[in-house]
């Protein structure tokens, strides 16, 4: 049917299907900054604005918009330019993946219309529909008031960030007196500093850094506030095919059989797969270095399912429609066997085998369900824990939680005219998928070319090669173009998690609090597979094991099959279980020894100078040792601490409130500790070609996640080479063309390709400085390169542009470029402080966190901006984390959480104030002074909201979330 | 995959009566609540927009507010008078049971179509004594809310349109109290109660919960035990252990049974103390 409406301005016919979304049809007419996020008409991303109004277009048919007025991200502001909403979204930090950057930018659109001096409230209220999983709404509000400021036509000053002193990043020292980098981590005044000392190559004390330090926008920022087609999905071939997932209905289940004929004979059904259909390869589907860690439980396609949503079979068809009512079609003959989900069952004898297939490769003990084991240890623990003074033990449990990125996994796979499959995929892993997918569909790694797009958020989710090889074989069986996307309720059900815990600690103190020993006892479920699973249980162990200062210590911990979707990699990867577990264990013996928890920890933290005893026995990539060179935990904490007004726990009458004797008030705090990449593991490279005009080129293939990653390495390499960000040209993550990285996760991009980044283009600059040289008939000694100019000591100077010309065009000829690579052994920790303020209703147990700050050492933020946003989003995820987010399951293991209405996350409007501050110090080891923050926030608000309930009630909760009725059962049994 | 194969949007009553009538072709009209299924689940052949039959309005006369019955989620949210008037608990309920976007597009209709995200404004609904209006082309019939939500979509006979929803005003006082995991999520238990009092006497109660029976629901053997006493704190207390007593909830993920049952009991004696003050104050 034909429908006729104004879009954008511009009078719009379109022909519809009856039954198609206005979402689908506008998508379909290149409208491509209206996403896809849900079905359902909770998160917002589809929206735009009708007759003026924010509607969520996947809830709407098509036909609906027909005599409506529609307006689209790409009817603000054409071409080039910019309208003032994107200008202040741009400028204020709020786009970090950008995928709900159009929906917001409309909500903002629809209330300035209406209010020229909007108050927080309402700009809260005006994003509340549109869910955001990477920024805490903080930045975005901020973009709000700033864009109503543009609006009026007021002058809006610049972002309030001073560039980083160089006295400051690199110390009031002369580059020739100077410690060198091994030496160069003392402190320069008191154990609280946030400066250490080193040099810096070429710099004088004088200067400051011009990019390094500064809030630079994102280089991503303006294609994806205008809503450009960035994204994995914004794109069409010809001849595309979608493809469509069948999953499990059982949670155990073999498959005698399966007949797929009726799907096949169904028009437009150009593929149908099976486990008869593809070839049985073993792998473990977790993106990581290679050998993929152990153990390898998994193929392509099985006739085995293991939890419900299990992948069954997969179908390429003419459309989306026509591939789903295929499914329908499938026949399955399932015989249904006996299920188990709690970790502590399924390790008992006689448990259901969930693993029985002969092939499976390094399961520890399939029998008994344990994918795989940890014990490490440190000194004598148990001689320790025997003589100690004081001893404790407390078991915590956490819970299982999905990512929820808002762009679902989505991939297109397509054969290039050179018969080489293009997978064009949203992953955080691009490197990793290419090398994973080769064995699976029996192409080499030459044939195969990854592109990462803009990524609509990954926290996790998206390392891992969930969905790449079905699309792959559905290229390869059908020969075309196909597009496979998980729906919201297939993310819930289908794809990654984080991992449920439950951990014991035991302690050995001395009388006056000093910890003697510690042990920490962990069970960790891996769901139906165990991909990322021993990685992620030995990052639990270190970070529940590295904080506090103890030489006797052990981690044992069991990594166990059930029949439930299967956890993955999430922002964190254990340390928000260990550090639940820990934070509110340090917090239980500080109350029982009657300590200020505060004190408490800072007499047992590790601090400037100290080794990381447990380093020496795990790590994620094997064991190696560590030495903190960088620590700003008492500043942080004094900061965050000050921000929440920490001295108000002094006063017991504050807990009441007289006009509401059913509250009662609470403060708490978490002492966080997070680590810097995977040493020894985790490798960056980068690589810098100069242009004619003194512009460069870098590519790398570290992966940006809408963390700013691109924009954080652009600033490294612009600062390295004097000149502006807007002259560096970023390029990321496509396997023909940029180098290897191992990809976005542990905390690494930074610090590791970072490095890469730094390395290369200091190489650069010393072939700049050599044709400098030789133009100007000197030597390299004491030449300067800032503000894209080379200075000789006596004052003669040339351009870059004048460099680039005569090194390409003039004169011994040649292109300036270099490439590096970055390892390290070094994993030095960011350091911070997590507070929280509740309130807690005693009657009914529901929990209200009013305020979070949050403090972090991340060495030198080499873009404060998109540094606090990290701790900003962090927050706010680990926020549901403590007190409402959970997967949940029925008796039959099927999972009840499978919308955003039900699992739901924060929105906007519903958010207590977030505060972020970064504690600048200087680490050594890191590209200009420069740490991990992209982790480090979610660890801590789940043990601070849990001690702020004990000291709210004196009731202690162990587990999480803190749900109403958990608080309400705690307080009666108290009773 | 939706079955939609069809979509019409009448002009007027008569031809919407003759679509929606027609026999043998599943037919019905587009009614989105605040917590939707997806359309590709939506069941009927052919979709019936009803967006011209003039149902979208807030009017006011001196036996009540009258809602038409496609006016959104959102107008009730903006609509002063629904803030000033009922103590302020259509606009709260409304708040409640959606983000903004969704409150645009999710309509009354819908709303009692679907009450599986949207139980505070059925409870307001119920403790207001809303009268359902029920349109077949000029025919109109009328049903007390509380019938109307028990009985469900078998409600409506073919051709049959909900068209608008009548809450009368009243003397008494509302007040309503939700428990939730976050501020914004939909709720655990939420409780509306009314008071028509004179003195001290009640002389009229009506209490409604949700989340602690299968659907939205008045509880009478709380009111019966209210109505012609004065109130008092043990009232109050006896009519909190009714509330659960009566409570028959489902368990989920939001809450068990047995909190259910507590909260009704809770927020039924908090509700009604709240009432109580406003009406004092
Ligand atoms: S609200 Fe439409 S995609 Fe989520
Ligand atoms: S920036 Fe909002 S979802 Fe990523």
């Amino acid at each position: 049917m034909l429908i006729r409406f104004e879009l954008n301005k511009k009078q719009t016919e379109l022909e519809v299907a009856a039954s198609e979304t206005l979402l689908d049809a506008l998508r379909k007419a290149g409208f491509w900054s209206v996403k896809h996020g849900c079905e359902t008409g909770e998160c917002g991303a589809c929206s735009v604005l009708m007759d003026g109004k924010l509607i969520p277009t996947c809830i709407m048919l098509a036909a609906q918009a027909d005599g409506h007025e529609i307006l689209t991200t790409e009817g603000l502001a054409e071409g080039q330019d910019i309208h003032p909403i994107q200008k202040a979204f741009i400028e204020s930090g709020a786009i970090q993946c950008g995928y709900c950057t159009p929906a917001m930018i409309l909500a903002t659109k629809a209330l300035l219309d209406k209010e020229k001096y909007p108050s927080l409230e309402q700009a809260r209220e005006a994003l509340g529909p549109t869910l955001c999983r990477c920024t805490g709404y903080v930045r975005p509000l901020e973009g709000v008031l700033r864009a109503a400021a543009y609006l009026r036509g007021e002058e809006v000053p610049p972002l309030n960030v001073k560039p980083i002193p160089v006295e400051a990043v690199f110390g009031p020292i002369s580059p020739a007196s100077g410690p060198t980098e091994e030496s160069g981590f003392e402190p320069s005044g008191g154990v609280a500093t946030t400066t250490r000392i080193t040099t810096a190559p070429t710099l004088t004390a004088q200067d400051t850094t011009v990019v390094v330090g500064a809030p630079e926008t994102k280089v991503d920022a303006v294609k994806l506030a205008k809503g450009r087609a960035a994204f994995t999905d914004d794109m069409t071939r010809p001849g595309m095919l979608y493809a469509a997932m069948l999953t499990s209905p059982y949670a155990h289940a073999r498959i005698r059989n399966i007949d797929t004929s009726k799907a096949r004979a169904l028009p437009g059904v150009r593929a149908v797969l099976t486990y008869k259909d593809v070839p049985r390869v073993i792998y473990a589907s977790g993106g990581q270095s290679y050998p993929n860690p152990k153990p390898w439980d998994q193929v392509s396609l099985d006739n085995k399912v293991r939890f419900v949503g299990d992948r069954v079979a997969v179908v390429a068809a003419d459309t989306l429609e026509i591939a789903k009512e295929a499914l329908k079609l499938i026949e399955v003959d399932y015989e249904v066997l006996p299920a188990v989900f709690d970790p502590e069952e399924s390790i008992k004898d006689g448990a259901p085998v969930i693993h029985d297939e002969p092939d499976a490769v390094g399961i520890y003990d399939a029998q008994h369900n344990i994918s795989a084991t940890i014990l490490a240890q440190t000194g004598d623990v148990d001689k320790a824990l025997a003589e100690a003074e004081i001893r404790f033990e407390r078991t915590y449990r956490t819970q299982q939680v999905q990512q929820s990125s808002i762009e679902p996994h989505i991939c297109i796979t397509y054969w290039d005219e050179d018969d080489r499959l293009v997978i064009r995929t949203s992953t955080q892993v691009p490197y990793h998928v290419r090398r994973m997918i080769a064995p699976l569909i029996g192409l080499p790694v030459s044939r195969i070319r990854v592109v990462k797009p803009r990524i609509g958020g990954g926290f996790g989710g998206k390392q891992e090669m969930l969905i790449e090889d079905l699309a792959a074989h559905l290229t390869i069986a059908t020969g075309r173009p196909v597009r496979l996307e998980y729906t919201r309720e297939q993310e819930f059900t289908s794809a990654r998690s984080r991992h449920p815990f439950k951990i014991t600690f035991r302690a050995g103190l001395t009388k006056d609090g000093k910890l003697q020993a510690l042990e920490m006892v962990a069970i960790e479920d891996t769901g139906a597979y165990g991909v990322h699973g021993v990685t992620v249980c030995s990052v639990a162990g270190l970070r529940g094991l590295s904080t506090y200062k103890c030489e006797n210590v052990r981690f044992d911990a069991k990594i166990v099959y059930t029949n439930k979707p299967v956890p993955g990699a999430f922002r964190g990867y254990g340390g928000p279980q260990a550090l639940f577990a820990l934070e509110s264990f340090m917090d239980e013996i500080a109350h029982e020894l009657k300590m200020d928890p505060i004190e408490f920890r800072m007499n047992n933290v590790v601090r400037l100078g100290d080794s990381i005893p447990i380093a020496t026995a795990l790590g994620e990539g094997g064991p190696v040792p560590q030495v903190i060179r960088s620590w700003g935990l008492a500043e942080c904490i004094e900061r965050a601490g000050n921000a929440i007004n920490w001295e108000r726990v002094k006063d017991p009458q504050w807990r009441f409130d007289p006009e509401r004797p059913n509250i009662r008030r609470g403060l708490g705090m978490a002492v966080l500790m997070h680590g810097t990449a995977i040493p020894g593991l985790d490798m960056g490279s980068a690589v810098i070609k100069m242009n004619d005009d003194g512009s460069f080129n870098l590519l790398v293939g570290a992966t940006d996640i809408g963390t700013g990653s691109d924009t954080i390495l652009g600033q490294i390499a612009a600062e390295t080479l004097g000149v502006p960000l807007s002259k560096v040209i970023v390029y990321s993550s496509d396997t023909d063309v940029t180098p290897f990285d191992v990809g976005a996760y542990a905390s690494s991009t930074t610090f590791i390709s970072g490095g890469a980044v730094k390395k290369c283009a200091e190489d650069v600059r010393n072939q700049i400085f050599e044709r400098a040289a030789l133009m100007l008939g000197t030597t390299t000694e004491g030449m300067i390169l800032r503000n894209e100019r080379v200075t000789t000591p006596d004052g003669r100077s040339v351009t870059l542009e004048e460099i680039a010309h005569h090194s390409l065009h003039t004169k011994d000829q040649q292109q300036i470029m270099a490439t590096a690579s970055h390892m390290s052994l070094q994993a030095p920790p960011p350091f911070g402080a997590q507070f929280a303020e509740i309130e807690v209703d005693i009657e009914t147990g529901q929990v209200t966190v009013k305020k979070l700050t949050i403090a972090v050492d991340c060495g030198t933020p080499i873009n404060p901006l998109t540094a606090v946003g990290q701790l900003e989003g962090a927050v706010a995820q680990a926020l549901g984390y403590a007190v409402s987010e959970e997967m949940a399951y029925d008796q039959s293991g099927s999972i009840q959480t499978r919308r955003f209405g039900d699992y739901h996350i924060f929105s906007a409007d519903e958010m207590p104030e977030i505060q972020a501050f970064l504690v600048p110090t200087y680490e050594p080891s890191g590209p200009y002074g420069a740490k991990a923050v992209g982790e480090i926030g979610i660890d801590g608000v789940a043990p601070a909201v849990a001690n702020a309930v004990y000291h709210a009630t004196g009731i202690r909760l162990r587990d999480i979330p803190i749900l109403p009725e958990k608080v309400w059962r705690a307080l009666h049994q108290s009773r | 995959m939706s079955a939609i194969k069809e979509y019409y949007r009448p002009e007027d009553w008569k031809s919407a009566a003759e679509i929606l009538g027609r026999p043998g072709v599943k037919t019905a009209p587009i009614l989105v609540s605040t917590k939707p299924s997806p359309v590709e689940k939506w069941d009927m052949e052919t979709a019936v927009d009803l967006s011209r039959l003039g149902l979208d309005y807030i009017k006011e006369d001196e036996q009540g507010i009258h809602i038409g019955a496609l006016t959104t989620v959102q107008t009730l949210v903006d609509t002063p008078i629904f803030s000033t008037k009922f103590n302020g608990i259509f606009h709260l309920a409304a708040k409640h049971a959606a983000t903004g976007g969704l409150r645009n597009v999710a309509t009354m209709a819908g709303v009692l179509n679907d009450l599986s995200g949207s139980g505070e404004i059925a409870l307001t609904l119920l403790a207001s004594d809303a009268v359902v209006y029920i349109r077949k082309d000029q025919s109109i019939r009328t049903q007390p809310i509380a019938g109307f939500l028990a009985e469900g979509k078998q409600n409506l006979t073919a051709g049959e349109v909900l068209a608008e929803i009548r809450i009368p005003f009243s003397d008494g006082v509302f007040a309503l109290e939700r428990v939730a995991r976050t501020p914004a999520d939909q709720e655990i238990v939420a409780v509306v109660v009314f008071l028509l009092l004179s003195g001290s006497q009640i002389t009229k109660a009506r209490v409604a919960i949700s989340g602690a029976s299968p659907q939205p629901m008045r509880f009478l053997a709380v009111e019966q035990a209210l109505e012609k006493q004065e109130f008092s704190s043990s009232l109050v207390e006896k009519a909190a252990e009714i509330a659960t007593r009566e409570a028959k909830p489902i368990g989920d993920f939001r809450g068990s049974a047995e909190y259910r049952a507590a909260m009704a009991g809770t927020l039924t004696r908090r509700a009604l103390l709240k009432a109580w003050n406003l009406k004092a104050g």
